[in-house]
């Protein structure tokens, strides 16, 4: 496997010479009747790496388009104007394999969700659990820090757990780190009876030391500090391979991943990216406050995914 | 009083207390610790505090030697037993001689049961919740977040319990209203996630049995909670959005990891302290920066004030 990547920046110049070796990402904007998103959908067409299709009110897409100056020229169209229309012309384009992505514009996670995966619309690939994947990019952090599940399954059972893992694993592994480091995080890093989260993630962790959890190694409980802080790590005297330089950190529940996502896009500054894997097609998401470049590193991702499915 | 709005401001007001003539003792239950001894000296060094020391004097004396420490002006109480140092420190808050009580080379669990040990006197709220105060670049004011120590899965009434705690800390740094954000991973009331239904119960239950001094509201995701802009976006107004003091929490890791990523990441200066007892009790991390060491101790000081001033009405 390649060196692993470490900034959007690298995976943007190995997604354009993918797409240009390959083909660009069919990539359909669900609900595009925004400017931000149907800039970034515009600039990554620029670059080559996506072949846009805009779901929505043609004619609203059109005048935010002309106001805003933004080149939609070779982007393809489907006029629907309801947001559930939107989600089922989504549908339509996947079931057909006329798209490789989805990206979502202006319209809420929840309806887009709801919607897809509704039985039996057949947009889960297998009985795969669908998760959200966080990417941060962080001056105060050597490499790439994924997250994990910040968006779609509430308070997952150990089963939902291990599925998660392993999605945010693939995630890492894409991007070029073959052995992910995975935290199951908690509030602290030893294993208290009356923390059910601490039991919890100790047994995942055991579970990946007797081999039952493949291509990445796992420590937990493992606080937020000693996860991601070597100097932490060292003085709380936690030495395990993981601890102080964790690739993927997985959330104890969504309210947690939610929060911590905002915090590091708001306060942190962190460059964001956001998709959901497991089902047919990678789904680029960002959140309302990231920024339009974290949209763009969104699609960049699900892109990048989509091209190495 | 002014709000207070930073680490500083915090640190600020202990010392104008002090000069004021109202400079509030902490007393260090098992001592022998260099990072508590640390704090301790560089709180009485900038006006904040006195201290009492309680612990193995030998330890004590040779932790400062080794690290170059004077303990002029600091009071060294032998005590060579951690549990008794314990006890000891407790019972002189109790007797009113000491207004914070502050860990040192014991657990908190064991610090706790002395606080709580009836024979003390020292109850006073049902529940003994943490709360961390965050001087959080980009954020307009201080942010609270809670409860990421104590309680690891609040039940309804814990919850009450914490949330009246917080508004007291929030009351002691000046902040009227405490504008109080429930929060969740959406903004809106749904059978799929429990924490958001229980956010709407507490804000119905305090709509009926109000809080003095506060504004609560929810469910509220963290950026509807402290964008004025996003909450605006989303077209969600209330006294709380965009301008939260307090982030209230479902549960200790949400509190502890979410807070942690601000301080890791953002460069967020944390002073924590430990609530719902009638002396308020400090808790130092080694590895909190010396501001942050400094800032915990301020805020208790503070928080001891308020007790003290507000006694009657409580």
């Amino acid at each position: 496997m390649a060196e692993p990547m470490t900034t959007f920046a690298q995976l943007l110049s190995r997604t354009r010479e993918r797409a240009k070796s390959m083909r660009p990402v069919r990539a359909a904007l669900v609900g595009a009747d925004n400017a931000s998103y149907l800039k970034m959908s515009a600039r990554a067409a620029k670059e080559g790496i996506i072949e846009p299709i805009l779901i929505g009110p043609q004619k609203a897409i059109m005048e935010i388009a002309g106001k805003e100056n933004i080149d939609i020229g070779s982007c393809a169209f489907f006029d629907c104007t309801g947001k559930v229309d939107a989600v089922t012309a989504a549908i339509k384009l996947i079931s057909a394999g006329d798209v490789d992505l989805l990206m979502r514009g202006n319209i809420s996670t929840g309806l887009m969700l709801a919607r897809l995966f509704e039985r039996p619309t057949g947009l889960r690939s297998d009985d795969n659990l669908i998760s959200h994947v966080a990417v941060f990019e962080h001056p105060l952090y050597p490499k790439f820090l994924l997250m994990s599940d910040g968006g779609v399954t509430v308070a997952p059972d150990i089963d939902k757990r291990l599925a998660i893992i392993q999605n945010a694993v693939t995630v890492a592994n894409l991007l070029g780190v073959a052995m992910p480091k995975v935290a199951m995080l908690a509030a602290v890093e030893v294993i208290y009876l009356t923390m059910p989260v601490t039991m919890e993630a100790a047994v995942i962790a055991k579970m990946a030391d007797k081999g039952q959890i493949k291509n990445c190694r796992i420590d937990g409980p493992l606080s937020m500090d000693v996860a991601v802080v070597p100097e932490v790590a060292r003085q709380k005297g936690v030495t395990s391979d993981v601890a102080g330089q964790a690739d993927i950190l997985i959330m104890p529940n969504i309210e947690t991943g939610n929060a911590t996502y905002k915090a590091m896009s708001m306060f942190a500054k962190a460059k964001t990216a956001g998709v959901i894997v497991g089902g047919k097609v990678p789904i680029a998401i960002s959140s309302r406050c990231d920024t339009e470049d974290d949209i763009f590193y969104s699609l960049t991702s699900g892109a990048w995914i989509a091209l190495n499915r | 009083m002014v709000m207070l709005k930073s680490a500083d401001d915090i640190i600020g007001a202990a010392r104008k207390l002090s000069r004021e003539g109202k400079r509030r003792r902490v007393a260090v239950a098992a001592a022998q610790d260099v990072d508590v001894l640390g704090a301790v000296r560089s709180a009485y060094d900038d006006g904040i505090c006195d201290g009492s020391l309680f612990g193995d004097e030998a330890q004590i004396r040779s932790l400062a030697d080794a690290n170059g420490m004077s303990l002029s002006n600091l009071d060294v109480i032998h005590q060579p037993d951690p549990a008794q140092a314990v006890m000891q420190a407790v019972a002189m808050a109790s007797a009113g001689d000491a207004d914070v009580i502050m860990k040192g080379f014991v657990s908190t669990s064991a610090l706790l049961k002395g606080v709580l040990d009836r024979r003390f006197n020292l109850r006073a709220a049902p529940t003994l919740s943490h709360v961390a105060v965050l001087t959080l670049p980009g954020y307009h004011k201080l942010l609270m977040t809670t409860d990421g120590g104590m309680v690891v899965k609040p039940t309804f009434e814990q919850k009450l319990d914490i949330l009246k705690n917080a508004v007291l800390v929030g009351k002691a740094l000046g902040i009227d209203p405490v504008r109080v954000a429930l929060s969740a991973a959406t903004d809106e009331v749904t059978a799929r996630m429990p924490q958001t239904a229980e956010d709407a119960g507490l804000v119905e239950w305090i709509r009926k049995e109000p809080i003095d001094g506060c504004e609560v509201a929810g469910p509220m995701s963290f950026d509807v909670a402290v964008s004025a802009a996003i909450a605006a976006r989303e077209g969600i107004e209330n006294a709380v959005a965009g301008n939260a003091d307090v982030y209230l929490v479902g549960g200790i890791e949400e509190c502890n990891i979410t807070t942690k990523s601000m301080i890791i990441f953002a460069g967020a200066i944390f002073a924590g302290v430990i609530v719902g007892a009638r002396v308020p009790v400090s808790v130092v991390s080694r590895t909190d920066p010396v501001i942050g060491k400094k800032a915990s101790i301020a805020l208790a000081c503070l928080i001891a004030d308020y007790y003290q001033r507000t006694a009657g009405e409580r």
